[in-house]
């Protein structure tokens, strides 16, 4: 039976190439829609590297550029009165702010391999308290004070990147646009600091340190705290008046790490559910299309069937041919598309596209594209074998 | 061989009700060749079908070589109608896409059986009719009465007990009508195939052993 299906299947090529059409241009939709929606879900469950829960970020505004003269010494008061309350754990600086699109990219060549990173200030508490993961090295600490380098801490991935298996820490490598600078040395690799959110991939990243006594010329503006006990919204109108105590024309923005983390993910999900929608209505469209070509397909072979079951067939063994037909030629388009679409991965045309997200992506379009092969043909198939063979024989 | 008892008919629409056949006794037996005779719409095809197990009748029952048709439940019928049946229809219903040998072989692929032997009954087939030479030739290749020896060929394939022929000459001129009457009465004589057919031509019936007339759904005796 599977000869003359391929039989069949070859001889009426010139018929058939509407349905493989329709297959290919339908799986090649699927693949996209699958391959973005895993590569989203593998991004927002892949590790963040740190933790968000109990952490409160204070965002100051000096209300001018930041003149690193004046502004360093008034902002390490701040940190100083905050370190000093017994309910406040620890301090943490960043630069940039987590769950925040802000973020500054840059280049260099490290290990004779041009890597482009994220990178941020912090100070050498930061890191710890947030939870982020050392694997190699050390945190920044009093030892790099006064050295001839600058210390560096890179993530995992960058570490990968540039060293592949080597040991990077005391690696040492400058900047060839300013080489008179100090040369950048990693004194530790962490695990990572996916810094805008579950929803950001994971890319190098680097760790600059911010010594509150130099301070920087690029500012710092967030203060990152963690509690000994959990404190509530009340706390933070103390917090408030403590620090406008200190620099009273500064302004605060204080909010959790939790209701940042919120809002993205909200700011995120609107345009997903809309997408989301858009990809239903589609997938729907592209379904009823599918189901018309085959039901004008399978309404063609009306007395065919007719014959077949004069000749001996039972409806269902007709009714499993008509499907087994329809999957060879799904599976014969899915196959062209296919070589089209493993040549993404092999040129790395797409960054996101990598073999894990091509293969899942892969099997759940096949999955889904001969499940809809399968309920477009039941409902036309089923019609024409209820047709009685004496009917069916002179269906026009 | 093939029995008919009280075969009655009746198709219903949402307000009319037609009587196809009424009251049908037949008796066909082993080795016969009978025509079925009678104006257009006067239930002859109806009549075949039934035979044939293509339709149920409303009321009556049928006996194929001593067994009744007890129920027409489509795997059942389906067995009977590839085991004992053979058909010839007048528009040959072959399948275009197909080659002569393949469309010789559709009866068999619904049996358990070996594809070797499949090929070499459909080849001992298509010898019988003659057209052991246009076995690779696709059917629109072939004159009308080439390819209504292929329906033949596919019809006695399978060995059936019975033939059922639908106006197997009625879309071919008199010559191949006539080459096609001669494959028939050969089957009939030779190999003792039971056949019915169905036919317009009072020629060709009186070369048959028996005319069954139908008229308004009945026999006429």
């Amino acid at each position: 039976m599977l000869a003359h299906i391929a039989k069949l299947i070859w001889n009426r090529k010139q018929a058939n190439i509407l349905i493989i059409t329709e297959v290919a241009i339908t799986f090649a939709v699927i693949f996209f829609i699958s391959a973005l929606a895993l590569s989203n879900y593998q991004t927002y469950h892949q590790p963040l590297g740190f933790k968000w829960q109990d952490t409160w970020e204070i965002k100051v505004n000096t209300g001018a550029e930041w003149n690193n003269d004046v502004d360093k010494d008034q902002f390490s008061q701040l940190v100083y009165a905050l370190k000093k309350q017994p309910e406040i754990a620890s301090v943490g600086l960043t630069l940039m702010p987590v769950f925040e699109r802000s973020s500054m990219t840059s280049s260099r060549e490290v290990n004779g391999q041009e890597i482009y990173f994220k990178a941020n200030y912090v100070d050498q508490h930061g890191p710890k308290s947030w939870g982020v993961e050392l694997i190699a090295g050390r945190w920044f600490g009093e030892q790099d004070n006064g050295q001839n380098y600058t210390e560096v801490m890179i993530n995992q991935r960058f570490a990968q990147q540039a060293f592949n298996d080597s040991n990077p820490i005391g690696f040492e490598f400058g900047n060839s646009l300013h080489p008179e600078r100090k040369l950048l040395r990693i004194v530790g690799v962490f695990q990572d600091f996916r810094q805008m959110g579950e929803f950001s991939k994971s890319m190098p990243y680097l760790f600059y340190r911010y010594q509150l006594e130099e301070g920087n010329s690029r500012g710092m503006n967030n203060i990152n705290i963690t509690f000994n006990t959990m404190k509530n919204a009340s706390y933070e109108e103390d917090l408030l008046k403590l620090l406008k105590g200190i620099t009273p024309n500064w302004e605060f923005t204080i909010r959790t790490w939790q209701a940042k983390r919120q809002a993205q993910i909200k700011e995120v999900l609107i345009p997903l559910s809309v997408m989301a929608i858009v990809v239903a209505f589609l997938l729907i469209m592209v379904a009823m299309g599918l189901f018309g070509v085959l039901w004008q397909n399978i309404s063609r072979r009306t007395q065919e069937i007719g014959l077949r079951r004069a000749l001996g067939a039972s409806k269902l063994s007709i009714q499993l041919q008509i499907i087994g037909e329809l999957i060879v030629l799904a599976l014969f388009g899915i196959g062209i598309v296919s070589l089209l679409l493993i040549q993404l991965p092999i040129l790395q045309l797409v960054d996101e596209l990598t073999w894990s997200i091509f293969w899942l992506s892969m099997s759940c379009s096949m999955v889904i594209m001969l499940v809809m092969v399968v309920l477009c043909a039941l409902y036309p198939s089923r019609t024409a074998i209820r047709i009685p063979p004496a009917h069916a024989l002179h269906y026009e | 061989m093939l029995k008919l008892e009280e075969i009655n008919k009746t198709y219903h629409t949402d307000k009319i009700e037609t009587i196809a056949l009424k009251d049908i006794n037949l008796t066909v037996k082993k080795g016969e060749f009978i025509s079925i005779m009678g104006p257009s719409g006067c239930g002859k095809s109806t009549l075949l079908n039934i035979m044939g197990l293509l339709d149920a009748p409303t009321e009556g029952q049928i006996k194929i070589s001593g067994a009744v048709i007890e129920s027409y439940d489509d795997k059942n019928v389906a067995q009977l109608r590839n085991q004992k049946i053979g058909f010839i229809f007048q528009s040959f219903h072959l399948i275009q896409d197909l080659r002569v040998i393949d469309n010789v072989e559709l009866p068999l692929l619904y049996r358990k059986m070996s594809a070797k032997e499949r090929r070499r009954l459909a080849n001992q087939a298509l010898e019988r009719v003659g057209l052991k030479a246009r076995t690779d030739h696709f059917p629109a290749q072939l004159s009308g009465g080439q390819q209504q020896r292929v329906a033949i060929a596919r019809a006695i394939v399978g060995k059936p007990d019975l033939l059922l022929a639908d106006e197997p000459t009625g879309n071919l001129d008199s010559h191949m009508g006539n080459e096609i009457m001669q494959i028939l009465e050969s089957l009939n004589k030779d190999d003792g195939t039971t056949i019915v057919m169905v036919t317009h031509d009072d020629e060709l019936a009186q070369r048959t052993e028996r005319i069954v007339r139908v008229y308004d759904g009945q026999l006429i005796h």
